[in-house]
């Protein structure tokens, strides 16, 4: 560290802490409410907050306030979670996995992913107080080339420049402490993520991936598919050997492009077969179900199957509320039901995680409206050059 | 400090309660026997298995870092007849094992004069049978795993 400063947490070795092994069974197999992200993950969000993981709902701190060490061994929500979980206690930052989990018992919601990467290995859980570092989640800059309609302007740079919103970002100070953090965990790291903002077009994500020497760890990342193929962080993670490529995509051709606002279908797809050449990347696809692609979703996944890209996930659209799906015409959403319930015939029964989110898409579709998108769309046109009526002709 | 040594060796690391559900079926007199070793120590004697049954007992494991092998001696078939011995369920301190039974071995002894006439008809039955349940031949059943047995179970779950 070059500011003189002792960072314990930078000079953290790998110590070996042996739990008991049939208290680290019990705790991953036998405990609903147990996730290690507590102990071993960390997510920096545009703002400099911390978080247990993307959908953590608690802010831990914020690394432009406080030492992330600090936050990540001391922080009493930290320990709160963290005895709850020993506990077998569901606790309310970790209220979407727990809805998750009693939906279907077979669906694999982000606590599985995070645990079974890391059950084999030695974490003392039994201290509340213990941080060791396996994951990392970084969404450390908004800076994005896109507006699209679901975002907001702490994760889009653009939509912040037209909102005249003004955000904190992470400093640099700081980011070049995570940084430092990653790099000496580096040999002990399970997984890098990467998200925004979009990542590619983030700088530090570039620093970052070129300081790591350890080209094994595993790197997901987060992308719009809207970059110059020699990009310099896609040329950075071609070092990598298994990159975990998520699109994002809710739609195909024109509505694509109006759904992500500024992107183009034929960038799109260009930059899809690229990326297929390129062994390393291992290709999944995130959409989020909205009143605005209802009626697309089935084709949308059909147009992925015929690309034998199977690995599909759907969240569902909460903001901006008018366009949660709920609020599809009423009259129109017994056809996109029977679309979907047709689709789920067809797929095999091991595809668990898409055919359960098929199916939370139309227990959303199911609820009663709750309002009118009109003048949500209206708005949302206002920045479009072309009017929603042309585009989403089964909304009018 | 040897005797500092012998105390290691017979301190328990690990005590683990196994329960066998076995079941038998046959056509014949006679009904199949079972005998259980850990590494050769009985856990349990020879056993008749007439019915459904539950054959539980106890393992110690005073070592980390070792492998162990848990063995299912199946006898008392004479090879005349129908005569079956089925694991129905495979539990570890009340953990229902019974996905891991696809892993493991059974090295059935098959009989000579079958084999033989097996093997003239272009049929060689291999030396080792991966998940068998249903126990048609007297032979062996073995579990192989490592110590301490949770971290080899959550490895292996």
């Amino acid at each position: 560290m070059g500011d003189g400063i002792y960072h314990p947490f930078l000079h953290m070795v790998a110590e070996k802490h042996m739990m008991d092994p049939k208290k680290k069974y019990q705790l991953f197999k036998q405990n609903n409410n147990f996730c290690t992200c507590p102990w071993t993950n960390a997510q920096i969000y545009t703002n400099g907050d911390v978080k247990t993981c993307s959908i953590g709902t608690e802010v831990l701190g914020n690394v432009n306030e406080s030492d992330i060490l600090e936050i990540l061994t001391k922080s009493n929500t930290l320990k709160r979670i963290r005895t709850n979980m020993l506990n077998d206690t569901p606790d309310p930052n970790c209220v979407v996995c727990q809805y998750r989990s009693i939906d279907d018992d077979n669906f694999v919601y982000l606590k599985d992913h995070y645990n079974s990467r890391i059950k084999n290995d030695d974490v003392d859980y039994d201290d509340i107080e213990n941080f060791d570092l396996r994951f990392i989640d970084l969404h450390w800059s908004n800076i994005c080339n896109l507006r699209c309609v679901m975002c907001h302007p702490e994760q889009s740079s653009l939509i912040a420049k037209d909102e005249n919103f003004i955000t904190t970002p992470v400093n640099q100070k700081n980011i070049k402490k995570i940084r430092e953090m990653i790099i000496k965990n580096q040999t002990r790291l399970k997984e890098i993520y990467l998200s925004g903002g979009e990542p590619f077009y983030i700088p530090y994500n570039f620093t970052l991936l070129e300081e790591i020497s350890n080209k094994d760890i595993p790197i997901r990342v987060n992308s719009n598919m809207h970059w110059q193929q020699n990009n310099k962080v896609f040329k950075a993670l071609l070092k990598f050997k298994n990159v975990q490529l998520t699109m994002s995509v809710d739609a195909l051709n024109e509505k694509f492009g109006y759904i992500r606002n500024g992107a183009d279908w034929n960038t799109f797809t260009k930059n899809l077969e690229f990326v297929k050449t390129h062994t390393n990347f291992d290709i999944r696809i995130n959409t989020i179900f909205s009143i605005i692609n209802a009626i697309d979703i089935c084709d949308l996944i059909k147009y992925f199957f015929a690309k034998d890209i199977r690995d599909i996930t759907i969240n569902l659209c909460t903001t901006p509320s008018p366009i949660d799906a709920r609020n599809y015409p009423k009259n129109k959403k017994s056809k996109i039901v029977g679309a979907i319930l047709d689709l789920i015939k067809t797929m095999s029964p091991d595809n668990v995680n898409l055919i359960s989110n098929l199916k939370n898409c139309i227990n959303r579709l199911q609820l009663d409206n709750e309002g009118s998108y009109e003048d949500c769309l209206d708005q949302i046109t206002r920045k479009h050059k072309i009017s929603w009526r042309s585009v989403f002709k089964d909304l009018i | 400090m040897v005797q500092q040594n012998t105390q290691e060796r017979n301190t328990i690391v690990e005590k683990i309660h196994f329960d066998f559900t076995l079941d038998a079926f046959t056509n014949t007199n006679a009904n199949p026997t079972i005998e259980i070793y850990l590494d050769g120590e009985t856990c349990i004697p020879k056993t008749q298995i007439s019915s459904k049954q539950k054959i539980s007992f106890d393992i110690e494991l005073k070592k980390n870092n070792q492998q162990h092998r848990l063995t299912m001696y199946r006898a008392n078939h004479s090879n005349k007849g129908e005569q079956i011995l089925k694991i129905e369920k495979l539990e570890a301190d009340g953990i229902n094992l019974n996905k891991l039974l696809d892993n493991f071995y059974f090295y059935p002894i098959y009989p000579n004069q079958w084999y033989k006439e097996q093997l003239a008809n272009g049929t060689k039955w291999p030396e080792k049978q991966k998940g068998w349940r249903d126990l048609g031949f007297n032979g062996k059943w073995v579990m192989e795993f490592t110590t301490p047995f949770y971290t080899w179970l959550l490895k292996n779950t």
